[in-house]
């Protein structure tokens, strides 16, 4: 066996992916925002299969029961069901496929071009840094509801438009942010000393840069995805989301404003859900931005 | 520093200009007639159709529709509405006001709530104080807008019967719109029962105002912490205390306004989400702004509005970003140095 | 009886492998109106050390001492606003990169205003900020700076080090403290301004009877400027005694191998020879040998030295080593 003549003990240096890792795991909280993340994903799988009523179905003789913990509900219709007749645990199960499933879709593909746009302008110098820069000030100052509203306007209304369009108002936030940790790592001097030793643009930004800035894209990714959820959700809320058979929470709780005085779990179910699910995914970034910044202090 | 100042104000104009062009190629995305979405008249006849060409120079190039686009809106010309066919700007001008009010009275709140708890977060570092308005902060930043702003309706409006759920003043108070903010109007009136009319006012503004401050003092909240911290932990503090300052004086008059650049930064970064979750609150209270009319034009599909709604909000926040970029620069020496050092 | 007197200081704090002892039982005792040299390398602790006498380490470090006396006083035992007190009033601190010490956003006249002491003020209100201006206008030219207006109306970006570092040294005496520790204060220095910076300690010393505690690594500023030194490695302090004496016989292998690290030019050196250094790499601060922590890199080491030697004394010449470099110890 090998060794070595020094006295000093081995040190094993964790890399600094894996001590982020380390550091993410002993925070209690950041750890049960990952699991409540785990547990919305696993139903967007089998929420078909887990739901015991399709979401759409009507029960005209079970209108407005209360969740079955009051004196009045009844197992069958576990949290109860809406004025339409309609199982409330069904259609919270069905909206975690639309609210949450699809705003983690959506934030992957605007976090995709939205970091390679970020990073063709933050490379760029120049003129051309300039202009991006320019239009995606003009493009961050208009609100992304409006932006979801005009396109939803302008080519109809689907889950998939809504989707696009929420996308679409992600993609500056993601190049805003890109750009700016790009152009921050430029000003290094191990950038300097990469050029300096004959490094091409592109051996700069896959070797120097991209191991850096990883750590601020994986936060802004996490920021993201809430984002989406809450847009996906208000735009449903606004009846501008997606139509009328597809359970989304947002509809959801738009259609038990009405009814919120005889019937307030129609309002309660859909809003604990929605802020459970951003609850969750705020606290893994949270987690994260901690764990990243002590992983390296 | 007043080329810097110039500079800004060409950044301004640039980014207006870039604005006007994505909204134009919305209104050319639109379905329906290019004509009827430019102008709002439905149906024009012979002459309001050539009329309308003639302004737009929808006969000539692209380019030349482009600058002939931003001319009319320049003068004041967004067309009429599809639903009433009011002239949008008369509308917009008694309706931007609401919503200005509002955002501001919100921010201000989230300032005045979110500095201090921000300061005493850093100072109770890794302590529970810091914990609990770390948690605090979180819950708040996740609460859906519309969510909250339902429940308080609920609660305060209907339940308890403590506020009014809609509008901004009780329409027995006859007050002439002259600026369009509420007290500023009741103070420049002349009726009679001018505390009344005040308490009235307040009370509308209290639930919609709240609701809406508690996303940004959230923000607010984060943001002076992390700054704070940066700060206590840097040389001339550690420098300060050596001298045998108070503490008070360290972080009030050292600390605390450098602390403050960072955050003013990022407000005007929250600016379009501020305006965003403000269209909502606007919808649920019923309050009349120009979120609540953009919605209901939506409703209605009526694409002048809609157009010029982008126009006006989006213009406003790059307005603000600038407005506040430069104060930024004038009033912090480090920053202006670096802005004529490097690029 | 002397001004600063420190038995058994340690320094420690919790980290993620356990507690670390970053400083160990230091031994530092400065007499009125004496300069005296901290030496040893970066992370070595010496800041550490004087930032645990003024008190302004964060609370993730525990100070213990067996004494840590100014001036009779114990420092330990003091509430947070008795050590105040004695900051900046009979202490005071100067640190390594001036121009970062002053806040960036305020001009430098405004903090001189801000920390000026108004004990010995005795005019009317109105006369109060003439006063002010007279005082830090004497400082100013005390330590060597002619344009004082054009330093008070600068930011500090805008000053270069030396200036910035003579402006934190006039903030300090206004309060004529008796004993000024300076952290390092000439490293970021260009040479003209360090020599008018040891001048000025050197005034100080002689006609204010100001101690001076100089913390460096640079042993041609120690040699030249210092009555004594004290030694540190690795948070243990090595050896002690007056300047001249240790230069002519270091006694700890450590001291000799700093001494001869230093190129003499003067003497004739082989083309491309070596460098004289003691072998291995400070240890960092999860693997600190156990005993002596020269242990592993000196060339003297037997196996006694894993117990840390004691602190021993020859004719005014302290120093911690089982196999010092003296042929004979006189008892």
């Amino acid at each position: 066996m090998a060794r070595t003549n020094s006295i000093y003990q081995e040190e094993v240096i964790p890399t600094p992916l894996r001590h982020i890792w380390m550091n993410f795991i002993s925070y209690p909280l950041a750890m049960l925002g990952l699991w409540v993340f785990i547990g919305f994903l696993i139903i967007t799988l089998i929420a078909p299969f887990a739901a015991p009523y399709p979401p759409e179905l009507q029960h005209p003789n079970a209108l407005l029961y209360p969740p079955s913990w009051h004196e009045d509900g009844q197992v069958s219709y576990f949290l109860g069901t809406d004025d339409l007749g309609r199982d409330i645990l069904s259609n919270l199960l069905h909206g975690v496929r639309t609210t949450f499933g699809s705003s983690l879709i959506v934030t992957i593909f605007a976090a995709f071009i939205g970091i390679f746009l970020g990073i063709l302008s933050g490379m760029s110098r120049g003129l051309k840094s300039s202009i991006l820069n320019h239009i995606l000030d003009a493009t961050l100052a208009i609100p992304s509801l409006l932006l979801a509203i005009v396109l939803v306007a302008i080519s109809g209304q689907t889950l998939a438009n809504v989707m696009i369009a929420v996308g679409i108002a992600l993609v500056p936030q993601f190049m805003r942010a890109t750009h700016t940790a790009v152009h921050h790592e430029l000003t290094r001097e191990y950038v300097v000393a990469a050029k300096l030793d004959g490094a091409n643009q592109f051996q700069i930004f896959y070797n120097v840069i991209l191991p850096n800035i990883l750590n601020a894209l994986i936060v802004q990714f996490t920021l993201a995805i809430s984002i989406a959820i809450i847009d996906i959700a208000t735009l449903g809320f606004l009846r501008i989301g997606a139509p009328a058979p597809t359970s989304e929470w947002g509809t959801m709780l738009a259609d038990g404003v009405d009814l919120i005085f005889i019937a307030p779990w129609n309002v309660t179910f859909p809003g604990m859900a929605i802020f459970a699910s951003v609850l969750a995914v705020n606290l893994i970034g949270y987690g994260l931005q901690r764990a990243v910044k002590e992983g390296f202090g | 520093m007043w080329f810097y100042i110039a500079r800004r104000v060409n950044l301004f104009v640039f980014t207006v200009a870039v604005l006007y062009f994505l909204v134009f190629l919305m209104v050319n995305a639109l379905p329906g007639e290019l004509a009827t979405n430019l102008s709002g008249i439905q149906n024009p006849d012979i002459a309001q159709y050539d009329e309308i060409v003639a302004q737009y120079q929808l006969d000539k190039s692209w380019f030349n529709q482009y600058i002939s686009f931003i001319k009319q809106r320049i003068h004041g010309d967004f067309g009429v509405s599809f639903g009433n066919g009011q002239s949008i700007f008369n509308d917009m001008l008694t309706l931007l006001p609401a919503t200005i009010e509002l955002c501001v009275y919100a921010m201000i709140i989230a300032l005045i709530f979110g500095l201090p708890l921000g300061i005493l977060a850093a100072i109770h570092y890794k302590k529970f104080g810091d914990f609990f308005l770390l948690g605090t902060s979180l819950i708040g930043y996740s609460i859906p807008v519309f969510w909250l702003g339902v429940i308080a309706i609920m609660y305060f409006g209907l339940d308890l019967q403590w506020l009014p759920v809609a509008g901004r003043l009780n329409l027995l108070y006859q007050v002439d719109p002259v600026t369009g903010f509420t007290l500023i109007d009741i103070y420049l009136s002349n009726i009679e029962y001018k505390q009344l009319a005040y308490k009235d006012a307040f009370a509308h503004l209290i639930m919609p105002t709240l609701t809406l401050a508690v996303i940004p003092a959230t923000v607010v909240i984060r943001i002076t912490r992390t700054t704070m911290l940066e700060e206590l932990n840097a040389n001339y503090i550690k420098a300060s205390q050596a001298r045998g300052l108070h503490p008070i004086t360290i972080i009030f008059h050292h600390a605390l306004p450098n602390a403050m650049q960072p955050v003013l930064a990022q407000i005007s970064l929250q600016l379009s989400t501020l305006l965003t979750s403000a269209m909502v609150t606007e919808v649920i209270f019923s309050w009349p702004g120009i979120g609540q009319w953009l919605i209901q034009a939506t409703y209605q599909q009526d694409y002048p509005i809609i157009s010029a709604g982008i126009l006006v909000c989006a213009g406003f926040v790059i307005l603000v970003t600038v407005v506040s970029d430069v104060l930024l620069i004038a009033t912090t020496p480090q920053r202006r140095s670096a802005v004529y050092g490097s690029n | 009886m002397p001004l600063l007197d420190i038995r058994n200081l340690s320094i420690e704090f919790d980290s993620p492998h356990g507690r670390i002892r970053a400083v160990d039982r230091v031994n530092l005792s400065i007499n009125p109106g004496e300069i005296l040299g901290l030496v040893g390398e970066s992370g070595s602790g010496k800041s550490l050390v004087a930032k645990a006498i003024m008190g302004i380490l964060n609370d993730r470090w525990t100070v213990s001492a067996d004494r840590l006396r100014y001036n009779g006083v114990d420092l330990l035992s003091l509430s947070a606003k008795e050590r105040r007190k004695l900051m900046g009033r009979e202490i005071a601190m100067v640190f390594q990169e001036p121009s970062s010490s002053l806040d960036p956003n305020d001009t430098v006249g405004h903090q001189f205003h801000e920390s000026l002491p108004m004990d010995e003020c005795d005019v009317s209100f109105f006369k109060r900020r003439k006063w002010r201006d007279e005082q830090i206008k004497g400082l100013l030219h005390k330590v060597g700076i002619r344009d004082h207006k054009r330093v008070l109306k600068s930011y500090p970006h805008e000053l270069s080090e030396g200036i910035c570092q003579k402006v934190m040294i006039a903030m300090t005496i206004a309060y004529k403290p008796r004993l000024l520790i300076a952290d390092e204060p000439t490293t970021v220095i260009e040479a003209g301004a360090q020599d008018q910076i040891f001048k000025l300690f050197k005034k100080l010393n002689q006609l204010n009877e100001v101690s001076i505690l100089l913390i460096t690594h640079d042993l041609e500023h120690v040699a030249n400027w210092t009555e004594t030194i004290t030694v540190m490695y690795c948070g243990q302090t090595v050896e002690a005694g007056y300047t001249k004496d240790i230069f002519k016989q270091p006694f700890h292998p450590y001291t000799m191998a700093l001494l001869q690290s230093m190129p003499h030019f003067d003497d004739l050196l082989n083309h491309k020879s070596q460098l004289t250094t003691l072998s291995g790499c400070v240890p960092s601060l999860q693997h600190l040998p156990i005993g002596c922590r020269l242990g592993p890199r000196c060339p003297r080491a037997h196996r006694r030295c894993v117990e840390t030697p004691s602190m021993e004394k020859v004719r005014g010449h302290y120093f911690s080593c089982h196999f010092p470099l003296i042929e004979h110890i006189e008892s």
